[in-house]
């Protein structure tokens, strides 16, 4: 079976070729964990599930799920949330 | 973070709880309007968070698109507090006065401290720096210092330097003295030395011109105990300014008497005043008695070994008059032994007493000390030669 090759998503052509940080390029979601206590989640288009012990957020291309223990959402404005909490696991959805 | 909880309270927020319908969605109409959220957690079946007093009334038309129950749990802020104490109105007003007193107040002088000088007096060195405007009580605001410290420099000759520096309410005035110029002897003008005091001469010693007495001679007031004038060997005659010290055994006698009944002012009538003093301000706290004899006493307030510049003065204001006292013999006594003591210091001035005789007598209208002294004293007095 022929191996797939990754796909090169996005802005992330350009940034490849160009060899220029993936930050710069706009509409990349980009995330920020502080030990397992907060993380930052740049690029949230909005929430799909918010409970205590889990909270999935719509990133665009993929959706990321932080799972954990009493979970707050300290900010969620431009696009940028985040959540504060005893942090277990960051998962990308697809 | 800090400063945005500061922001928050003073804007005011509320803690409400979302129940029922689609909270995801709430939350995603409320970013989507810009309306900030924060704190957002679900606890159990309810999502609670925190919005800005002025935004809630917003979310109940995105609470409604989501099929969401709203409900306040909590109010915070100034808003809030502001509007819980609108009927107590003076504790504001007495919140704001404290801020403007205590911004007034720690805009002043309080203390003024004097460091550095030994012989020139402080009272002397505040005294001009308050005519500069250094003094308790001045703003520190319109105090220019370089200005202050080279006035008061050539308004005080006897120093040298000086430095006003301004901590907080503390004016600390560092100086240094001048060193004073060796006074300049003068040798030119002609002089003898002669006896101030009788006295029987114990130490003669002589630094200039020519001893005129010896060791053990008798002198009276006036004599001549050193020669100004000397002869060189071909009989010229040499003038000199006679210098040496004379030191001789003089006697003194001290005498008080008070009598029993002596002419003296009563105290007829009196009154106190209190006044609060703070800084140069004087607030009486009642009438002061007019052309009477007064004096006064000040207690200021300390804290450890700072005076502040608060206090109470207390005046006593008194009338007396003319009239006749009888002293009992222990009044008497006491009073005697007062004024003794006093022209006792005024007659030994400068002398080292070797024998006293003391003795108390009473007779019948009076009380009399007297004593007898032997001392060692220098005697020796310039007295210049004119030369016609």
């Amino acid at each position: 079976m022929k191996k797939r090759k990754p796909k090169n998503e996005g802005g992330g052509v350009v940034a490849g070729e160009l060899e220029i940080p993936r930050i710069a390029m706009a509409g990349e979601v980009h995330i920020e964990l502080f030990s397992n206590a907060e993380v930052i989640i740049d690029g949230c288009k909005s929430i799909i599930k918010c409970t205590d012990t889990s909270i999935t957020l719509n990133t665009g291309k993929r959706a990321v799920s932080v799972t954990g223990d009493a979970l707050v959402i300290k900010s969620f404005v431009c696009e940028q949330v985040v959540i504060d909490g005893e942090i277990l696991s960051l998962d990308f959805v697809s | 973070m800090f400063i945005v909880k500061i922001l928050r309270w003073l804007r005011g927020y509320v803690v409400f709880c979302v129940s029922d319908g689609f909270s995801e969605r709430f939350l995603n109409l409320c970013s989507n309007a810009g309306v900030m959220l924060w704190n957002t957690r679900m606890r159990g079946e309810m999502l609670f968070s925190n919005v800005r007093a002025g935004e809630y009334r917003h979310l109940r038309e995105y609470a409604k698109k989501s099929g969401v129950k709203m409900r306040v749990k909590e109010r915070h802020g100034m808003p809030f507090l502001i509007k819980r104490y609108r009927a107590r109105s003076g504790l504001a007003f007495g919140f704001v006065f404290l801020l403007a007193f205590v911004y007034v107040m720690s805009s002043m002088v309080w203390i003024v401290e004097i460091e550095g000088n030994s012989k020139v007096p402080d009272s002397q060195i505040y005294s001009v720096l308050s005519q500069l405007g250094v003094r308790q009580g001045a703003l520190k605001g319109g105090l220019d210092i370089q200005e202050i410290q080279r006035r008061a420099l050539s308004g005080i000759p006897e120093l040298s330097w000086l430095s006003v520096n301004i901590d907080g309410c503390l004016a600390c005035i560092e100086v240094r003295e001048q060193t004073a110029a060796p006074e300049v002897t003068d040798l030119t003008t002609p002089s003898n030395v002669v006896a101030s005091r009788d006295g029987q001469i114990i130490k003669l010693e002589v630094l200039e011109g020519k001893a005129a007495q010896k060791n053990g001679s008798a002198v009276v007031k006036g004599d001549l105990l050193i020669n100004g004038i000397t002869e060189d060997k071909d009989g010229t005659p040499r003038l000199h300014r006679a210098r040496g010290n004379v030191v001789a055994l003089t006697s003194h006698e001290a005498v008080c008497e008070i009598p029993f009944i002596t002419e003296s002012e009563i105290l007829s009538s009196e009154k106190t005043r209190y006044s609060l003093i703070g800084f140069s301000l004087k607030l009486p706290l009642g009438i002061s008695g007019d052309d009477m004899h007064w004096y006064s006493h000040t207690s200021y307030a300390c804290t450890g070994e700072t005076v502040l510049p608060l206090g109470i003065e207390r005046e006593r204001f008194a009338v007396y008059s003319p009239g006749e006292i009888t002293l009992s013999e222990n009044q008497a006594q006491l009073l005697a032994v007062e004024e003794f003591f006093h022209i006792q210091r005024r007659e030994l001035a400068g002398t080292e007493v070797t024998a006293s005789q003391l003795s108390l007598e009473f007779g019948s209208d009076s009380c009399k000390i007297s004593g007898k002294y032997m001392c060692e004293e220098k005697i020796g007095e310039e007295r210049r030669i004119i030369i016609e």
